[in-house]
């Protein structure tokens, strides 16, 4: 053995952990001899001596009493906390608007089969220059938008009508041509701000008159039965906004 | 069963749940531990308060803290009172006396050459090694305190102090010298004082 050896084991050796007897006979042997391993073999003895004279002294020492008692009250506090901050999940109170789901779906199904519809028939309305499905909008200004958009190309019938929807009072009757009367737009979704749309395309649709019901109006007398006409506002998405009915 | 009877991972998941009984259980068991460390890291009882509390108020606010992959709850709670330890030194540290208080000391007869500390009473050689290990810089005196004083294995003070097992291993054998570096130059300086006192009766 030799001082680095001994370096790595007389803690084992010191501490009284465990040991092979012919090791520490080694240990102690190489100690005998060597001087500056003898030293650290006392030095290492009487600390080891003076830390559990330190460990009986300390062994009874513990934290006060008020540390407990304020270390409870704090538990008790967070305890209480926690108890009130643990959120109970409510029931959701499904506020659905059915009518309004119901008058959106129909449209939706509505603007589907007129959007088919206009598609196959288109050439013959591009022949005849007649729509059937028209853009409109409320500015007020006869057919001024819902006039085919005349690019360089000069596309006639195309009917894709792009307005800001700040041109769109909601609140005022008015009339698109001089023979319709139009109602206010409602919107098909909650929380919608018409105001801020942009972008939206006017569409002219025909639906039942049982949707007049459904948004609180009357259907005319001598036309509960049949279809009533009525324009969608379009996102860009082609999500039905708000939709107002024209008699 | 009884709080005491579970183990420390059934006693924090009550204590989670806010039994009040389980969180007392975990501070009976632990709480002299973390006393007994912070007072020998410190050498104050009111930093030894201090820290106790705050060991086991964080255990209280925030106890997913506590990963026990990582080790065991004393382990963890080692090394929170450690950082706070260490926190308060930053605090007080303009506070400290410039001059070591060696006064208690200074009245002891008759050191043996091979055993420095043979001779000294009980209490003067607790004061005695209790203030050689506060002169140890912190990152030896941590090491000396878990491994020694608190018998926490180098594997438990490793993953406590957050380093690898050899520095711990080596930080303890470097302690280890300087303290008996110091506790021999005390009981030397000691020992010449005896015998300066000595002349002087004699003269």
């Amino acid at each position: 053995m030799n001082c680095s050896d001994f370096e790595m084991n007389v803690r084992v050796l010191v501490r009284a952990e465990l040991i092979d007897a012919a090791r520490r006979d080694t240990i102690l042997g190489h100690a005998a001899n060597c001087l500056p391993c003898s030293d650290r073999l006392s030095g290492e003895q009487a600390l080891i001596a003076g830390v559990r004279a330190v460990v009986a002294e300390l062994g009874q020492q513990s934290a006060p009493a008020d540390v407990r008692t304020s270390l409870l009250t704090a538990f008790r506090e967070h305890a209480a906390t926690t108890a009130a901050n643990t959120v109970v999940p409510m029931p959701v109170k499904v506020a659905r608007h059915w009518k309004l789901d119901a008058v959106a779906a129909a449209i939706l199904v509505t603007v589907s089969m007129s959007a088919v519809f206009w598609i196959h028939s288109r050439a013959p309305i591009e022949k005849g220059g007649a729509l059937t499905v028209s853009a409109a909008v409320a500015t007020g200004e006869e057919d001024s938008s819902a006039s085919p958009v005349k690019g360089d190309d000069e596309t006639p019938g195309k009917l894709v009508t792009t307005h800001p929807s700040r041109s769109l009072p909601r609140t005022i009757r008015h009339r698109t041509k001089a023979t319709e009367e139009v109602t206010e737009f409602f919107p098909l979704m909650e929380g919608i701000d018409l105001d801020s749309l942009e972008a939206v395309q006017a569409v002219r649709v025909e639906l039942p008159a049982s949707a007049l019901n459904d948004l609180g109006l009357q259907p005319n007398q001598d036309n509960r039965s049949g279809p009533v006409k009525a324009d969608v506002l379009l996102g860009v998405d082609g999500i039905a906004r708000a939709i107002r009915f024209v008699r | 069963m009884t709080p005491t009877t579970l183990s420390d991972a059934e006693l924090l998941r009550l204590m989670v749940a806010g039994d009040e009984n389980a969180f007392a259980a975990l501070y009976e068991q632990h709480q002299g531990a973390v006393y007994r460390f912070a007072l020998l890291m410190s050498g104050a009882k009111n930093i030894a308060e201090e820290v106790t509390q705050d060991v086991f108020l964080m255990l209280v606010r925030e106890p997913q803290r506590y990963d026990p992959a990582r080790g065991s709850l004393p382990t963890y709670l080692y090394g929170v009172a450690r950082n706070h330890v260490l926190r308060s030194f930053k605090r007080e540290r303009p506070y400290v006396p410039l001059q070591e208080d060696r006064e208690d000391l200074s009245d002891t007869r008759f050191i043996a050459a091979e055993d420095p500390l043979g001779d000294y009473s009980r209490n003067q050689l607790v004061k005695l090694v209790r203030q050689a290990v506060l002169s140890l810089p912190e990152r030896y005196r941590e090491v000396v305190v878990l491994c020694d004083f608190q018998e926490v294995s180098c594997a438990d003070a490793a993953a406590a102090l957050d380093c690898p097992i050899g520095t711990i291993n080596s930080r303890l054998h470097r302690g280890h010298a300087m303290l008996v570096k110091k506790l021999r130059s005390v009981a030397r300086v000691d020992a010449r004082s005896v015998d300066s006192q000595a002349l002087r009766c004699f003269a």
